[in-house]
């Protein structure tokens, strides 16, 4: 494992106002290093989405501090946390947030035009992350003419693409069938290994378990407990993984 | 014990101003140029790509053009609302820039370094008179090497197989150089020297009941028989143009032989105009004395505007612009809000709001280089159209730029709800979506 990517100390965070105000996180601390998948677990309300927008700098936090490879968020403008996300954090989404109308290669290049890099090498280069799991043949389709499985994997590579330290997936399992989550997860468990970013996973899912280094536990907006996990990808290395 | 607090203060300011130049005004600054910068640099990457073969559209482009496209009926809807409204405007500025030109055609077709008319004339039509003396006094003054009398006057033709049309006789001495016909389709001007000879335009021959040369009507229960035919020469009014020698000018219309309505100024060479013109004022009492420029802007200023002709097309004009903002407004909106989760991933990834109001604009960019370039089409067929009706519209080099700069200023303002939508969007529900 190398140094801390993800940093929270002390963190509370209020959602809403006035009588609907609820204390979601209360005083969470949490290091993620690179190289490392961590499972965040927890009950539905007890917090995890919450405190996975604080960490992508989303959200800000109330009071305590949140460290992005060493960069404190805190008194940061939404467009500087906007940077920030850009730079160091790649998002992966329950419902993978695709691009309907553009192709798996344009979904997968618009985070590196976002970022400023030029169109062809933009394109290039998303090209080169498809291929590393085994999707390039699938680059010209389009979300819907992708499977579920398929447009996760496109989703990860848009996180993968800008070479962030940070991976943060919501639940990247939850709408997929066990070969698919299975496949998702040995990719996720092979970009934290051989590419040393730290991902967080936040699930309910229990087959996730043996890819996680460590499971951490939240429930009331409070971290409960921590384990270490299996260690990394079970089984054989697949066809999705083999490129990385 | 003044200067100190003065020097205190102007200190105290100094460093005020230097407090919000580095707190506000100069990372505005640098951030306002950083994007333009990076914006430009985009465009910049964009043409020389298109220009080396390497069509790779950014896609802050690609991304506008799908989310437009992707709801074909709804584009649709967009386009007509352009087109509509720009086919709209450029009827209504093409018929006022038509009008303004019918308006002054015998103003610029006159060879008269001055004109002299009587007093309070309005316009060209505006058929007053003018006594034969003070062309007299003209000729007399320093300066002036002839002034040449015409006389506008209305009058009935009857037609042979009965019933009267209203006309505007221009009688001119056909010898001297004032208004004589031009664009002359069938005869000659010498023809006009046959007794009751009469010159009409060919567009007006249905009105006159008339098939052609020699055909033959009345005026003021005299003789009128067509000698001369002209091509385009006509009214903005339904009232036709006649054509004839002064003197039956005047018996057509009942003009006594010492009136006429104007007198076209020429100057000896080498003459100011404007020192004439100071001479001619002092010395007619009864008459002004223009410019070309001036009679023209007087008889523009009249029909356009205190007629409230002008006001008319301006209000259609106004009306179409409203519309088409409305709809181009309304459409770029439910398109926006079509796609609020995915500007709202854009923002959960990192992108900055400028990239998203962008994709907006060149949405609406888009829409307005395409609705622009059907409603030119449209609008060029309207103009070939109308080409030989009374009122034809008009289109010009500086009405197109003009439309086009219109449409985009359109289209960009009617982005601003759809903008304000995308700039209050929450990142963190792409989470919760």
């Amino acid at each position: 494992m190398s140094d801390r990517v993800i940093e929270a100390v002390n963190v509370v965070k209020s959602l809403g106002d006035g009588a609907r105000k609820v204390q979601a996180l209360k005083g969470v601390n949490l290091h993620l290093a690179g190289g490392e998948l961590v499972l965040l677990m927890g009950p539905s309300g007890s917090g995890k989405t919450t405190l996975l927008s604080v960490l992508g700098c989303i959200l800000s936090p109330n009071e305590g501090t949140v460290r992005i490879c060493g960069q404190s968020t805190s008194g940061l403008q939404p467009e500087a946390l906007a940077k920030l996300r850009l730079a160091h954090i790649g998002f992966v989404f329950q419902t993978y947030h695709l691009f309907p109308t553009l192709t798996a290669i344009d979904n997968v290049r618009l985070v590196l035009e976002v970022a400023g890099e030029r169109p062809h090498h933009a394109a290039a280069k998303a090209m080169d992350v498809l291929a590393l799991i085994g999707l390039a043949h699938k680059a010209r389709a389009l979300p819907l003419e992708l499977s579920s499985g398929e447009q996760q994997r496109v989703a990860i590579a848009r996180a993968m693409v800008g070479n962030a330290a940070v991976i943060l997936a919501d639940e990247p399992t939850a709408a997929l069938d066990s070969e698919n989550g299975h496949s998702v997860m040995s990719l996720l468990a092979e970009v934290a290994k051989i590419q040393s970013r730290g991902v967080l996973v936040v699930t309910h899912d229990a087959r996730t378990l043996p890819f996680a280094n460590r499971v951490v536990r939240i429930d009331d907006g409070r971290i409960v407990g921590e384990e270490q996990g299996a260690g990394g990808s079970p089984g054989p290395t697949d066809e999705v993984t083999a490129g990385l | 014990m003044k200067w100190q607090e003065i020097l205190a203060r102007s200190s105290e300011v100094q460093q005020q101003a230097g407090r919000l130049w580095r707190s506000t005004l100069g990372p505005f600054l640098a951030r306002s140029v950083g994007r333009a910068g990076h914006y430009s640099r985009l465009v910049t990457q964009f043409c020389s790509l298109l220009l080396a073969g390497q069509p790779v559209v950014p896609l802050i482009v690609k991304l506008a053009a799908k989310n437009l496209f992707h709801d074909r009926l709804r584009f649709i809807a967009t386009l007509i609302g352009i087109v509509f409204s720009i086919v709209l405007v450029s009827v209504q500025m093409g018929l006022f820039l038509s009008f303004g030109r019918m308006v002054t055609t015998m103003i610029d077709h006159a060879p008269a370094d001055l004109w002299i008319i009587p007093r309070g004339t309005k316009c060209f039509e505006d058929p007053s008179l003018l006594d034969e003396r003070e062309r007299f006094r003209a000729m007399a003054v320093k300066g002036v090497s002839d002034a040449i009398p015409i006389l506008i006057s209305f009058a009935q033709w009857r037609v042979p197989n009965g019933g009267t049309v209203p006309v505007l006789v221009i009688g001119a001495n056909l010898w001297a150089a004032g208004l004589r016909p031009w664009n002359i389709f069938e005869g000659t001007l010498d023809s006009l020297s046959i007794p009751d000879a009469v010159a009409i335009d060919r567009s007006y021959f249905e009105r006159l009941g008339s098939k052609g040369l020699g055909d033959t009507a009345e005026i003021r229960d005299q003789r009128a028989q067509v000698r001369l035919v002209t091509t385009g020469i006509r009214s903005f009014t339904t009232t036709p143009y006649v054509f004839t020698p002064l003197d039956r000018a005047r018996a057509y219309t009942a003009t006594p032989p010492n009136k006429t309505t104007y007198l076209l100024v020429q100057l000896a060479p080498d003459a100011d105009v404007e020192e004439v013109r100071d001479r001619l004022t002092s010395t007619l009492a009864k008459a002004e004395v223009l410019t070309p420029a001036e009679f023209r802007k007087r008889s523009r200023s009249f029909w356009l505007f205190e007629t409230g002709a002008g006001a008319a097309l301006f209000a259609g004009a106004l009306l179409g612009m409203i519309v088409g903002s409305v709809i181009v407004a309304q459409t770029l909106y439910s398109n926006t809000k079509e796609h609020l989760n995915e500007f709202a991933t854009l923002r959960a990834i990192g992108t900055s709001r400028m990239y998203i109001q962008i994709v907006i604009i060149v949405q609406a960019l888009l829409s307005a280089v395409i609705g622009f370039a059907i409603a030119l089409g449209t609008g060029l067929l309207v103009v070939k159209v109308t080409a030989a009706t009374a009122l034809p519209v008009v289109m010009t080099p500086t009405l197109m730029a003009s439309l086009f700069l219109l449409t985009v200023a359109m289209c960009v303002t009617s982005a601003i709800s759809a903008i304000i939508q995308v700039v209050r969007i929450d990142p963190a529900t792409a989470f919760t979506r």
